[in-house]
């Protein structure tokens, strides 16, 4: 029976990691931050994470290798990804690998936690 | 039997054609070269252009001669060249042993008895020489010699406009990609513009949703203003970089076959509590079978917000009615409100980027209808707008008619 749910978001932007942790701070849950892809990758593999909230456009090991590479480990294959994209990428740019789910920025912070909630619901995974 | 001169026209006519046609240089260059030779019944027919530097003479095309012999060397030291060079035709009987021809040897390996070499003239300049071998000895008639000019001068303005289409392909070629790289810039320059608005509205909401503490109802009011301008900001960058990817042509990626019937449900279910709240009556018009387009359905469905979302915004009450008409080779989707209309003297320029009519409120940016024009047209379609519409004499009409079935005609890229 887990703790508190460990949430890994990994984004570029520092103010919406801000705003993300503290939304999801509120709300019981363990955050750890990840400011690139690279950043995101060890943390995922040393934390081990039950949910992964993802920036798909990164500079550093943008989204895109970050996700692939974290679909080919083993270990970290069944965590759920939660990738947040802005509207006009995530079409005409097919995602190259399955991503559970996508949030279109602008998120408002009742939004993620409603969406956070919902995957973990779904991977069984409660508080 | 064929007369000299019915076989004289027949290859002008050929000519003419290869002229007409869109041909590459190399097709018409051994069209005129292999015209020549039948028209005359002669043994080959070859045609040497100049370098642009007027140098070198280049053997272009041959006809009815061997590798071995066309590529002899070169003909610095022919006379009878030369003197074709500056205009004037040499007719040759002997061309194994007249002093005028450089390679007399070869001539005779080859076969050729007779040579007749003519300045090919592109206005008034010569460009070339054209020879015409015959493997018997031949007179050439001043009506053979004044044929195988005008052939072959005819041949060097349809080479030249050959040459001039290729070089247009080029330039759009390379129009093309550099318009495709302006996309491509354009797409960092909306996620830079857009990246700090995105954060900037996320700390907003931060506040007014309550994370840092209560708020007086005072700050919650100039927070929400605050969002709301980022959101109209947030959609005018959109709105901008989404027209250069339109023209360039980019939505052909997003298109395939599906049901106009079901784009429009989900457009106007997506409206229906907007137009409940302003107490507008929003209904729809489908026909039995629904017609199938090709399309992409996130931008019909923008169109359709766009032009259902006006219609209810400029109705005070009444209605609003979608209506999808299958006609003979279109599908046409109406947009009839009973709203305030559109003066006569803005009708044609409703659909001008930034065109804000007098009727509009100050919300908006003026770009909604020009894009769902380029949208619509982008699909092979057509939009336009009546005001008042005909049957009631009122409100307004937008409609846009999009090919039935098949693809638009447009090049997918």
């Amino acid at each position: 029976m887990k703790q508190r749910p460990k949430i890994l978001l990994v984004d570029d932007d520092v103010d919406l990691i801000k705003v993300m942790s503290g939304v999801l701070e509120s709300k019981a849950y363990e955050v750890i931050v990840a400011y690139n892809g690279q950043e995101g990758l060890e943390k995922a593999r040393k934390e081990k994470p039950d949910l992964v909230v993802l920036d798909i456009l990164m500079p550093v090991a943008d989204g895109f290798t970050f996700a692939d590479q974290f679909r080919r480990d083993p270990a970290l294959a069944k965590v759920p990804v939660l990738v947040l994209t802005c509207l006009s990428e995530s079409l005409g740019q097919p995602f190259p690998f399955e991503v559970s789910e996508y949030i279109v920025k602008p998120i408002k912070p009742r939004d993620l936690v409603a969406k956070v909630e919902e995957f973990l619901k779904k991977t069984g995974t409660t508080g | 039997m064929v007369s000299l001169t019915q076989r004289y026209y027949r290859s002008l006519y050929e000519i003419a054609a290869v002229v007409n046609s869109a041909g590459t240089p190399e097709s018409v260059l051994e069209a005129i070269v292999k015209t020549v030779a039948e028209a005359l019944k002669a043994k080959g027919c070859s045609l040497m252009l100049l370098t642009p530097d007027r140098e070198a003479l280049l053997h272009t095309a041959a006809y009815g001669l061997s590798d071995w012999y066309v590529r002899k060397g070169p003909l610095s030291a022919d006379k009878s060249i030369s003197q074709a060079l500056e205009g004037k035709p040499v007719a040759i009987l002997n061309a194994t042993e007249d002093e005028r021809v450089q390679y007399r040897e070869q001539a005779k390996q080859e076969g050729i008895a007779s040579m007749l070499s003519a300045p090919v003239l592109l206005k008034r300049d010569v460009v070339g020489v054209i020879r015409v071998y015959t493997a018997k000895q031949h007179d050439f008639t001043a009506d053979e010699i004044y044929f195988v000019q005008a052939v072959a001068n005819l041949g060097a303005i349809a080479l030249e406009n050959a040459r001039k289409l290729e070089q247009c392909f080029t330039e759009v070629d390379k129009l093309e990609e550099e318009r495709r790289q302006f996309v491509r810039f354009l797409s960092v320059v909306a996620h830079d513009l857009q990246s700090p608005l995105v954060a900037t509205q996320s700390l907003l909401s931060y506040i007014v949703d309550g994370y840092t503490g209560d708020i007086t109802d005072g700050q919650t009011d100039l927070m929400q203003r605050g969002i709301r301008r980022i959101d109209e900001l947030l959609t005018l960058i959109t709105d901008l970089l989404d027209i250069p990817r339109i023209e360039a042509g980019q939505l052909a990626r997003e298109m395939q076959e599906l049901s106009l019937s079901t784009v429009v449900k989900q457009a106007v279910a997506g409206l229906d509590s907007v137009a409940r709240q302003k107490g507008i009556a929003l209904e729809v018009e489908l026909p039995e079978r629904s017609p199938t387009v090709y399309a992409s359905s996130r931008r019909l469905q923008q169109v359709l917000n766009n032009l259902i979302s006006n219609a209810i915004n400029y109705t005070r009450e009444g209605t609003a009615l979608v209506r999808v008409k299958e006609c003979d080779n279109e599908i046409a989707v109406e947009v009839i409100d009973t709203g305030i209309g559109v003066p006569p003297g803005e009708l044609p320029r409703l659909f001008d980027d930034f065109f804000r009519g007098s009727n509009a409120g100050k919300k908006g940016t003026g770009l909604g209808l020009s894009i769902s024009k380029r949208i619509i047209e982008a699909h092979g379609g057509k939009i336009w707008a009546e005001s008042p519409y005909p049957e009631t004499g009122k409100g307004s009409r937008f409609t846009f008619a999009l090919p039935k079935n098949g693809r638009s005609g447009r090049n997918p890229e």
